[in-house]
This record gives C-alpha cells, structure tokens and sequence, in this order.
C-alpha cells in the first residue's frame, strides 16, 4: 500500500527524550491558545488482567485520584480546577490515561500532580473501599441498569477467543470485592512505573523549557522494571458465532453484529474506516439512510472500528422498530456488507469518504488534549509517535480496488459474530455454536 | 471507561472543553467523598504558576453586504479547517402564540431538502468537504453551525447559503422531524429535571417570551410545512443575520465567495418585534410539582440577573463562580462535601439577550429538601452579606479565564462565541475582552452583585417531587403554590 503526503497542517512538529529512569517523553508546542495538556499514559488496561483480578485496572484509575505524598486527598481536583483547568483519567482494554488541560502558566503545576502519584499514591484500606463503591456504582449505572448496556459486553466476550479481550473492562462484582489492599500496592509497583508510561505534554510550550520543567519533576522518580508485555493473538476466525440474550432494560429488540479485524495500522483495519463511513457516516451513510431513514425499520444504527493493539472489531450495532424482525435487520445488514465485499465501493462514495476521513483527522488534532491523545497512542505502542503521519497518508491515498480487496478478506460470514438482544427478564436465552 | 475508537477519529464526543468539564464533574461524582472536608495543609513544594499569557487577539474583520447581512471574518491560519456560523434573530421567544416551540421545529428541518438539493444531496455535499452542519433554535435566535476541510470552504459557504435561502421544508422530512420531537418528547417527561425546568421557567418569565422550554404535543401535532415556511420567511432574512467564519481561509477569496452565495439573499415584510425586557426578580415563590412516589426531590433555585450589557455582568458571573457555578464553590463544599446532602448541586448562569437566569439545581432526597434548602438560602445570602475572600476571588477567576481559553481552542466555539455575542447584543470585541473583564472584577463589585441578585428573598423556588412527602419540609419557608406538571 502506498503512503502519501498528509495534509499541510497536520504534520504536528514533537520532541521525544526518554528520562533515566526509562519514563518516555514527548513534546508538542502548538501555536495560538495559552493552553497545556500534560498527559499521561500508562501502558495498562484491562488486557493484561487475569481471571480473578478483573476490574483492577479500572479500579486503580479512580485509585490515582485519592491522593498522594505531597498532594493530600481532594486536592488534586481543587488544585486543576482552581486554575482553570480541567482533568479526568479514561481506562480501556489498551492503557489507562491521566489528562489535564490547563491555562500554560500552570504547566508546572500539572506536572507536579503527575510526578507524585507516580512515585507515591497514598493506596490505603479506606481509599480502596471507598473508591470500589464508586466502582461498583459506576457499573450498575452505566452499564448493568442501561438499556443494552449488558450486552456489549456479551458481543465481546463472543467475538474474542483470550481472555484479555473476553472480559470487560469494568470487571466483575465478584473479583472487585475480592481486590485487596495488597493487591493494589502490587498493581502499581507493577503497572505504574516511569518505564511502563508515557508523558506527553502539548500546547503553548517552549520545548527546551517544557522538557526541563519535566525533568526536574519527574528525573528524580526511581527506576522500576518494566512488566512482560502481553500479547493478544486469537486463532483465525473459523465460523460464525450467535447468541440470543434478554435485556430487562431494553424496550426493543436489537442487534450487533461484529467482525473479527485486524490489529491497528494493519492495511485492511485502515481500509475498513471507508467502509465504515460509507455504510454508517455518522448519520449520513447509505446503510444508516435506508434503514433508519427511507425505510423506517431501525430507530438507530451505528457503525464503527474498535481499533486495538491485538485484533479488532467492526461493529455494527442496530435497535428495531416496533414490528420490525432481527432477521430482517440482520439480512438488510448481511446484505449490504456482501455488497461492499463483492462489488466494493463507488469512485464517488471513495472520494466522500476519503474527504470524510481526512476531515476526521482534523478534529482530532485541534486540540491540545486532542493531539496528545494521538501522539501517546503510537509513542507507547510504537515507540514512535510520528507514526501518525504514516498511517494518515496511508489511509489517505488507499484506493478504491484496496478497499474492495480488504473488505473481501475481511467482511466474511465465518468472522462474524452476533448477538440477538430482546427486552425481557434477565438471563441468556440461549447460545448456539 | 471508555471505548476504543481509532486515534485519528477520536471524536466520538467532539469532546469541547464544555463536555470536558462535565467528565470531570462525573468522575469525581462517582467517587462521592473524594474530597476530604477537614482542612489539610498545601503541599510546600507546590510549583507556582508561570507569567500570565493572555489570549492572542483575533483580527476580526468586519463588513455588511448591501442585503444587511453582517459578516465577521477570523482568519486563522496554519490549521486546515473552517467554521462558518449563521445566527438568525428570532428563537423560540418570537414563536406566534399557539405555536410555542415551533422555533425548535424549524430547526429540526431547515435543513432536510432546499430548492436545490434534496435531503440527502446535502448530506452527501457535506460528506465531499468533510463538513458537518447542526441547526439549533434557541430563546433568542436560530444558529446553524457548521465546519468543513478548509479546501471546501466556498463550498460549504454555497450550503450555508442555500439553506439559509431555499429551504422547502418537504413533507415527509416535516412529519419524520415531528415523530422523533413527540419521542423526545415523551422521553424528557419522564424525568424530574425537565418537568423541574419547564415549572420553573413559567414561574421565573409567567408570560414573557423566555418562558418556552419545550414545544408541547399539541404545539407539534399543529406543525406543517406551510407554517414553517411562514416562519422561516419571518426569520430567515439577511438584515437580522450574522455570518461568522473561522479558519485557515483567505480574506478576499472568503468575502468573494460570501458575496457569491449571500448577495442575492432578500427579506420581507415587517422586521421581528423585539422581545420586551426581562422581568424582574418576583421574590420568594414557592411552587410545588407533584411526582408520587418520588424518593428524591428536585429543587431549582433562581431569578432573572443583568443582561450582558450591562456593568455588573461580570460581577455577577464570577459571583455564581464563587457561590455555587464551579468545583469547590461554597455551596458544592457545603451540602455536597460537608453535610452529604446530594453529589450534583450546580449553580448555572445562562445568557440571553435580555438578560440572564440564576438558577441552582440539585437533587436531594425527600428528607433533606427543607434542610437542603436552608443551606440554599443561606449560602445566596451569604453572597450579599459578606465579601469573598482574597483566595476565593482569585481561584473563581481563574477558573472563568481558564475554561474561556480552553473553549478557544477549537475554531467553531471561537466561531459560536461571537455569534452568540451578537446575539446577546455585544460586539465582535468582547471575544478577547472576556478575559481582561474578568481580571478586573473586585471584592467589592462580588459584593454588590450579591445584594443586587442573589438574596434569598428575591427568589423563586421549584420543588419537584413527592408532595406528600416535602410538603411539610418546603411549607417551612412560605406558603406553597402547588404547579401541574
């Protein structure tokens, strides 16, 4: 697949320097508003948690907000939004990450607040019962007691073979109760090492400044060993997968149907995201207009790429009408993925949504926040956040026979996997091989 | 939590600083108890904040085309992107009587087919510029909004144009918009917030136009294309329009094409009437919307404030900071992290042209209402009676001049402040007068803010919830009108 130049604009211009102590930097100076983003990546997420320990990653985010050494419980909140900030930590499959957008002035500040809870988070009995309510809280509201909530996790504990993938990130009632205080001080002496994170810092910055602002904060913070990286690596998809589940919450039926992918930066991933645009596109694809809009037999439908470091997923997910079958959604929505199998797609719909996907990337990167989101991303996973650009012109240049080819290989019965939801009592109706 | 997407794409929320601000709250709500009350000492090795940078001045570069259209153009370049932003005058507040909401409505389908292009040709020449377009009605006008790849930037501005001129509100794009309004609809009435919203408003405008929070069932089952023609005509005129455009573009190559898609554009009949003054504050009323078997109560608090042209605004503004509009603000440390009353108090500011609304919310349960209250009224008064500390004043301004710079990073909310700017009657200047305006607030002018719109008096106050239940408890602060939801 060939590469090609990416949009003037985008080249977003870094420096990179790795501490002693093994903590990887990145530097980003972005011209026009006084603001920073300092952000910081751990290379943790759900995927490297075993049977029995599930949730801890998770947990160990809200864990990083009770306090440390020098910050005592509640400030670090007080502190950010005192200055006109905003903060918050995300945690996925992949990583757990730490963020705050400040006024450029309080750019130490943000660091300070890093460095602290890297060296020295105040993990104690009551802060890990507290912030495990919050969890268990976070899961019966967000997930447990919404609407379908429950049955995305079913779509990913049927389309993945490892562990890593089948369980959910929130993790489970069971093994969030069993998490012990040893465990936690285990997890961070493991997980949260300078060695085992990235620190990315984008805004009004002087590089030179910024990355002497980062080396007194953060240089001084012990060298720790960096944990075995975890594969992902799943057999090769060997035939369709079903199951039936009720939902309790749901007041109509509804459907996923996910496809076994490539990893992320994998050519046929890239070219899935035209397939993705053309079908769904935010509200505006020709698979969404004749179901949701011209033919009235679904109240929403999305499609996206959940992109991963082992393989991924294309989802599609679909909520009926009153009256209208799953099986009829479901053929509507087989059909028109043959379709873009069999015949690819119109030089037309290429260029829309090459120009869709181009616009895309100029969204992520208008903000400090969101540049340092991408730049992190491929400087844990690559080593190399100027890769970004790479698979940018990749994907920018990828051709209409490219697309058609990948979605051949890809959109086949045998990588599909579907769930059936129905309202009803709680309960798996029933699965089938 | 959150779910993978692609790094490039990540922009599933379009998270603006708003939302960021939101997530926060939301983390730090599910964590109730985060904050510790007692007082504990800074940490010593506390970095100090760098030299104040101020917010780099925008050229804006005004003009009106022979029609009355008035353009602000914001050249910003280096970043290959556009926003364009048109605000016409006329929100729900100029909605004919009987037709209460209809603004939404036109909002809904302005842009679902023109004389030119269908529906979906206007999706589909959004998609080749890599453009999206929302249409929003508010109190005082319809907004729609709207970026593109810079490359697409006439293009974008021909779409604009076209359903600012020739929309034609198709039949069967009306009655799918009135289906999905009635769904909405229907889904909002069942929550205590909306029904706590749609009293309060009544209570807070009676008769004024600002009173419109939603467009009823019936106000939708009316709605046909013919009377949303007739109000797009009342509304969509060049004379009572602002276009904004942001972004990596050039100055007469933008003009030419304005020119181009706008020159043409031609209005009729009688201007919009201009909405009357806000009322004044009505002191305290006390109104109570039953909800049976409600475990919760939902109160709101407020009274009409100063318009945004008027001395004292910013006063007030970072009054409500201080008082109960950010983390850390007395009322959250009072009733959230002290007495453990609710995790959600928040203490809002909106603007409109004719003024602004107080108003705080929080949801408490049934057998802390009167004593949730209390604080309330308390912490208003408190406002009045006494002058913030030097540490309070600092950090509320700093948390104001903050989140404006953060909103400023993304060109369509660069492009969406001036035009709400203009909307609430103040000049394209006020974008990078915000923050010197904030700078100079005083203790003293908090203070006068304080007796001149927060005193507990002069409130109105909304109790939604199990009246059986906390009748007794909001009886104790006056006597209690009783309000159908």
């Amino acid at each position: 697949m060939a590469s090609a130049p990416i949009p003037a604009g985008l080249e977003v211009p870094f420096v990179t320097e790795r501490l002693r102590n093994g903590l990887a930097v990145v530097v980003a100076p972005l011209p026009g508003v006084p603001v920073v983003t300092v952000d910081v990546t751990y290379d943790v997420g759900s995927r490297v948690e075993e049977p029995g320990r599930t949730g801890l990653a998770h947990l160990f985010e809200h864990l990083m907000f009770e306090g440390s050494e020098r910050v005592p419980k509640g400030e670090h909140a007080r502190l950010v939004t005192s200055a006109g900030g905003v903060f918050n930590g995300t945690t996925t499959e992949e990583r757990t990450n730490y963020f705050a957008t400040l006024p450029a002035e309080a750019l130490e500040l943000g660091l300070f607040l890093e460095a602290d809870r890297m060296r020295a988070l105040d993990l104690t009995q009551e802060n890990l019962d507290r912030q495990r309510e919050a969890v268990k809280e976070e899961k019966r509201l967000r997930i447990d007691n919404q609407p379908y909530g429950l049955s995305f996790q079913e779509a990913d504990s049927l389309a993945y073979e490892s562990f890593a993938y089948r369980h959910p990130v929130i993790g489970s009632m069971e093994d969030l109760d069993a998490a012990s205080l040893a465990d936690a001080r285990d997890f961070h002496r493991r997980h949260y090492s300078p060695a085992n994170a990235l620190l990315c810092v984008t805004g009004d910055v002087e590089p030179a400044a910024a990355l002497q602002a980062v080396r007194e904060q953060f240089g001084e913070l012990p060298a720790r060993e960096r944990p075995a990286p975890v594969e992902v690596v799943e057999p090769p998809p060997a035939g369709e997968r079903r199951l039936s589940v009720t939902d309790p919450h749901a007041l109509f039926p509804a459907l996923h149907l996910d496809v076994k992918a490539p990893p992320r930066r994998h050519g046929d991933l890239l070219a899935l995201a035209y397939v993705e645009k053309v079908l769904g596109g935010g509200e505006s694809g020709r698979l969404w207009r004749r179901l949701v809009k011209d033919e009235e037999r679904a109240l929403s439908l999305s499609i996206s790429v959940d992109e991963r470091r082992g393989p991924s997923l294309l989802r599609v997910f679909a909520i009926a009408r009153d009256g209208v079958g799953l099986d009829l959604l479901e053929r509507e929505i087989r059909e028109d993925l043959a379709r873009v199998a069999g015949d690819g797609l119109s030089p037309r719909e290429m260029e829309r949504a090459r120009r869709m996907l181009e616009a895309d990337a100029v969204r992520a990167l208008q903000t400090s926040q969101s540049v340092a989101f991408v730049l992190s991303e491929y400087g844990l996973y690559d080593g190399e956040p100027g890769l970004f650009r790479d698979d940018l012109g990749r994907l920018l240049s990828l051709t209409a026979a490219e697309v058609r080819d990948a979605a051949a290989r890809l959109l086949r019965p045998e990588a599909y996997s579907v769930v059936e939801v129905r309202p009803g009592a709680e309960g798996t109706a029933g699965a089938e091989a | 939590m959150k779910k993978n997407s692609t790094a490039l794409r990540a922009r599933a929320t379009r998270a603006t600083p708003a939302t960021l601000a939101l997530l926060a709250a939301v983390a730090l709500l599910a964590a109730p108890g985060a904050l510790a009350s007692e007082a504990k000492p800074l940490p010593k090795e506390l970095p100090p904040f760098g030299p104040d940078r101020p917010l780099p001045v925008p050229t804006i570069a005004q003009s009106t085309l022979p029609n009355g259209l008035v353009v602000w153009l914001v050249p910003r370049p280096g970043f290959p992107k556009v926003s364009a932003v048109l605000a016409v005058r006329g929100g729900t507040a100029v909605d004919p009587a009987g037709l209460e909401g209809i603004g939404e409505l036109l909002a809904r389908t302005v842009n679902e087919g023109t004389a030119k292009r269908t529906s979906r040709q206007i999706a589909e020449d959004l998609q080749a510029i890599g453009g999206e377009m929302n249409v929003r009605a508010g109190d005082d006008a319809v907004v729609i909004a709207s970026s593109a790849l810079a490359t697409g930037a006439a293009r974008l501005l021909d779409l604009v144009a076209d359903v600012a001129q020739r929309a034609t509100f198709p039949k069967e794009e009306v009655e799918l918009a009135k289906g999905n309004a009635l769904q909405e609809l229907a889904a909002q009435e069942s929550t205590p917030e909306f029904l706590a919203r749609k009293a309060f408003a009544s209570a807070v405008y009676g008769s004024h136009p600002y009173h419109v929070v939603a467009a009823t069932r019936e106000v939708i089952g009316r709605t046909t294309p013919e009377l949303l023609k007739k109000e797009y005509a009342r509304r969509f005129r060049p004379d009572q329009a602002l276009l904004v455009v942001v972004g990596d573009l050039s100055e007469a190559a933008t003009k030419t094409a304005i020119d181009r898609a706008f020159g043409a554009w031609k209005g009729e009949g009688a201007p919009l009437p201009e909405t009357p003054p806000s009322p004044p504050a009505r002191g305290r009323e006390i109104y109570l919307v039953d909800r049976p078997g409600s475990v919760q109560s939902t109160l709101m608090v407020g009274r009409p404030g100063p318009k945004a042209t008027d001395p004292g605004y910013y006063d007030a503004l970072v009054a409500n900071t201080i008082y109960a509009g950010a983390f850390g603000s007395r009322l959250v440390q009072n009733i959230r992290e002290e007495k453990g009353y609710t995790y959600s108090p928040r203490g809002g500011f909106n603007t409109y042209r004719e003024g602004s609304l107080l108003q705080t919310r929080a949801d408490v349960r049934n057998e802390v209402t009167g004593a949730t209250l209390l604080e309330v009224f308390y912490e208003l008064d408190r406002m009045a009676a006494t002058k913030p500390t030097a540490d309070e004043l600092a950090q509320a301004k700093r948390y104001q001049t903050g989140l404006y710079l953060l909103r400023n990073q993304i060109q369509g909310a660069v492009a969406g402040t001036l035009a709400a700017n203009w909307v609430n009657g103040l000049p394209p200047e006020t974008l990078a007068g915000f923050v010197p305006k904030i700078d100079a607030v005083t203790a003293a002018g908090v203070e006068e803010a304080g007796r001149k719109v927060f005193l507990s008096g002069t409130q109105t106050v909304v109790v939604v919830g199990d009246a059986t239940a906390v009748r007794p408890e909001v009886s104790l602060f006056g006597p209690v009108k009783d309000l159908q939801p």
